[in-house]
């Protein structure tokens, strides 16, 4: 298939988007209360040290896609295996995010619809955009993320009447070690999934500083999720927080304007559906490159066609309700280890040595 | 050829799912709910349901619009509302429920979190809407009176609630979202919600909105009178507006009239070790509205009598609502709880515990300050 290039900005935004994906939907705070915010720039430091690991493999090998590496450094057969490795992991977050985006329509907007036809629907749309190649993907986000951050900006202005700064206080309530172990779960669950872009750095020109990309990338995700948060938090208040199980909906919902404008929560099921979309994209066109790496295929409809069934068993079959949904995020963040730290290290530390060895 | 045909037959098969959800309700085949009341009946201990709806087919504006009550009963609060469907052809459609009145018997007997508790999960209804104590026999009561301006009852209630704060400062206004975070909530504030009452007027029942319901944990207490209630909101810094009436000196009756223009209270704590003090800084802008006798109000001394005398109002009467609060009721009314725990989470860590025995000992100071800048028209 013919290689496509994507301007830095494209890249930057695809990953705005995709770090958006789940955890706008589902909200940080895991317990935290009121210093989730906290844990959420804890998470993007520590973040930005892995995304430093990210950047400089796809330095050593510019205009190289992680799987290319693979091949290049530890030859054939472990190459296939890593391939193999990384691909299972973008099929299984995109199942995840499926299953997250259409419990979110069942359970608030659709309790009747069958949530299989959504799904469908869902994939349809994501895997056009796979089809079409990357750069449409890249040009689609240009659009989306000023949408994205235009819809935010109304909510935010909107509800300024319901806010209440004092209920962010008292801050640093919690211990640095329950603060700590929040932002290694929001770490792995949002910031560490971005490792799935190396797959795709084959369209990231060579004069292209992936520095800059990934840092861009992260720091504008975790303003803006520290500032719905701090929306959820100011309107809601911690106790409802807690509970809901999607605090910037809830919070969404207090509008009321003038007693006309009300109930325009709607626009936020819109924004989770944009996010929630680029990132199933996105999983999708890494596993396609994948599993056509694996089997030497350029047949991407074919791949496809056959992929994404595949990921409808698996989000269908591998939770039976939200709640497990919900506390799986509690062995995802050990489970995505070997994908998120483990293969890049390895990556890295092999890409050292061979470009290391050539320079010699 | 083929490939065109396969097209086609995607086509139309994409578009069989686009065109419409499974959860599409007409108008005309909902009854949109505005009220809820909820009763216990004491023979089979069912919860008793009375819903108020507004029948769409008569109206342009709601204004005009019928209200109709529904009655259903179940074990719980979502299965009477289901069950109200029994009788009735339409379905009930809960995403505009304004208020949900609640018998002064479930509040304090049981309590009222389990009855709030599916107006917060489903997903149909709306967090804002207001919850309100009757205090009358039954909370039925409430929604099958009539109100002096509309036909329907709820959003009567809502519109008073709501307006109140600026007009008379007679009771609280609070949405079920802050209830639910009061009663979820560590910081063991009191829960403080709207009480209302039937009264006469010209020979028809209406209702009306009588001061407040104070809660421990979330049984009620007792009752704050709208007198009472209105310096409670000065306590607690949400009053904007309203009219204070207090007397010139001891003898006289309350003849001076103040109208509140704004008004700014700051909370503060010290704590010794031991004993607990809390200072109320309330700064008060307003506008002397009434005068009942003769007096020069340019005179500097005479504007001086007055604020003294309205500061000793003030002064007394606050404090009068604090004690009843703490004393009567044995609740943390103010917030005090909530100001340690988010200037001092250590300190509210420790105090926690026996915070009963805090709000009983604790002493209060009460530092008001009023400004009167203007006497309207005349002098």
């Amino acid at each position: 298939m013919q290689r496509e290039m994507i301007s830095t900005r494209q890249f930057i935004y695809m990953i705005v988007l995709f770090l958006f994906g789940s955890s706008a939907v589902q909200g940080v705070s895991w317990g935290l209360g009121q210093d989730a915010w906290i844990a959420l720039l804890l998470a993007l430091a520590l973040g930005s040290i892995l995304a430093l690991m990210y950047a400089r493999i796809i330095k050593l090998f510019p205009e190289m896609n992680l799987y290319d590496v693979a091949e290049v450094i530890f030859g054939k057969i472990i190459g296939k295996i890593i391939i193999g490795l990384m691909t299972w992991y973008a099929i299984h977050l995109s199942a995840i995010v499926i299953r997250l985006l259409s419990e979110f329509v069942k359970i608030v907007t659709m309790p009747e619809t069958p949530q299989l036809p959504m799904m469908i629907l869902l994939f349809v749309a994501a895997g056009y955009i796979t089809f079409s190649g990357i750069a449409t993907l890249g040009k689609w986000a240009l659009f989306a993320l000023p949408l994205y951050l235009l819809i935010l900006l109304y909510i935010l202005i909107l509800s300024t009447a319901e806010i209440k700064f004092s209920n962010i206080l008292p801050i640093m309530e919690h211990s640095v070690i329950t603060i700590g172990s929040a932002s290694i779960k929001i770490l792995t669950t949002t910031f560490g999934g971005t490792v799935l872009f190396l797959t795709l750095a084959d369209s990231i020109k060579k004069n292209d500083n992936p520095y800059k990309i990934y840092l861009y990338g992260f720091f504008i995700s975790a303003v803006t999720l520290v500032v719905i948060f701090l929306q959820s938090i100011m309107v809601l208040g911690v106790p409802m927080v807690e509970k809901s199980y999607f605090p910037s909906y809830t919070a969404a919902r207090l509008i009321n304007i003038g007693d006309f404008l009300s109930r325009i929560e709607m626009i936020i099921f819109y924004n989770f559906l944009l996010a929630g979309i680029a990132k199933i994209t996105i999983c999708l066109l890494v596993a396609v490159k994948g599993i056509g790496k694996l089997f030497n295929s350029t047949k991407q409809g074919l791949i496809l066609f056959i992929l994404c069934p595949f990921i409808l068993l698996i989000s269908t079959l591998e939770f039976s309700s939200v709640m497990e949904l919900l506390n799986f995020t509690d062995v995802f963040q050990y489970y995505i280890l070997p994908f998120q730290v483990i293969i890049p290290i390895m990556l890295w530390v092999g890409a050292e040595i061979k470009i290391g060895a050539k320079s010699r | 050829m083929i490939k065109r045909l396969i097209s086609i037959v995607l086509i139309i098969g994409i578009c069989i799912p686009l065109s419409g959800c499974w959860n599409y309700r007409g108008l005309n085949k909902v009854s949109i709910v505005t009220g809820v009341a909820i009763d216990r009946n004491t023979e089979n201990n069912n919860y008793q349901l009375t819903i108020e709806t507004i029948d769409v087919s008569g109206a342009g504006k709601e204004g005009t619009g019928k209200s109709q009550l529904v009655e259903g009963e179940g074990k719980t609060i979502f299965e009477a509302v289901r069950n109200a469907k029994k009788r009735l052809s339409k379905k009930l459609y809960v995403s505009d429920v304004k208020v949900i009145i609640i018998s002064n018997q479930i509040a304090r007997q049981e309590g009222i979190k389990p009855s709030l508790d599916w107006f917060v999960r489903d997903a149909e209804t709306r967090e804002t809407a207001i919850p309100v104590i009757s205090q009358e026999k039954t909370a039925k009561e409430i929604l099958a009176a009539s109100g002096v301006d509309g036909k329907i009852i709820s959003e009567e209630l809502e519109k008073i609630i709501n307006s109140d704060r600026e007009i008379t400062a007679s009771t609280k206004k609070i949405a079920s979202y802050q209830t639910f975070d009061i009663l979820l909530g560590g910081e063991k504030t009191a829960l403080v919600l709207p009480a209302v009452h039937c009264t006469s007027n010209k020979d028809k029942k209406v209702v009306e909105v009588n001061g407040t319901a104070v809660f421990k944990e979330d049984k009620l207490q007792g009752y704050l009178s709208p007198e009472e209630t209105h310096y409670y909101l000065f306590a607690v810094d949400e009053i904007a507006g309203g009219i204070t009436t207090f007397p010139l000196n001891k003898e006289n009756q309350d003849s001076l009239a103040l109208e509140i223009s704004k008004n700014k209270t700051k909370k503060s704590y010290s704590y010794d070790g031991n004993r607990l003090k809390v200072f109320l800084d309330i700064s008060t802008t307003a506008m002397l509205g009434e005068v009942n006798f003769d007096i020069d109000i340019l005179k500097k001394n005479n504007i001086e009598e007055i604020k003294l005398a309205a500061n000793l109002a003030f002064l007394q009467r606050i404090e009068a609502v604090i004690q009843k609060g703490r004393m009567e009721f044995n609740c943390d009314i103010f917030g005090v709880g909530t100001m340690i725990h988010k200037s001092d989470p250590v300190l509210w860590s420790k105090l926690k515990e026996n915070w009963d025995y805090y709000i009983q000992t604790m002493e209060v100071e009460v530092r008001p300050e009023v400004v009167i800048v203007n006497t309207g028209l005349t002098k």
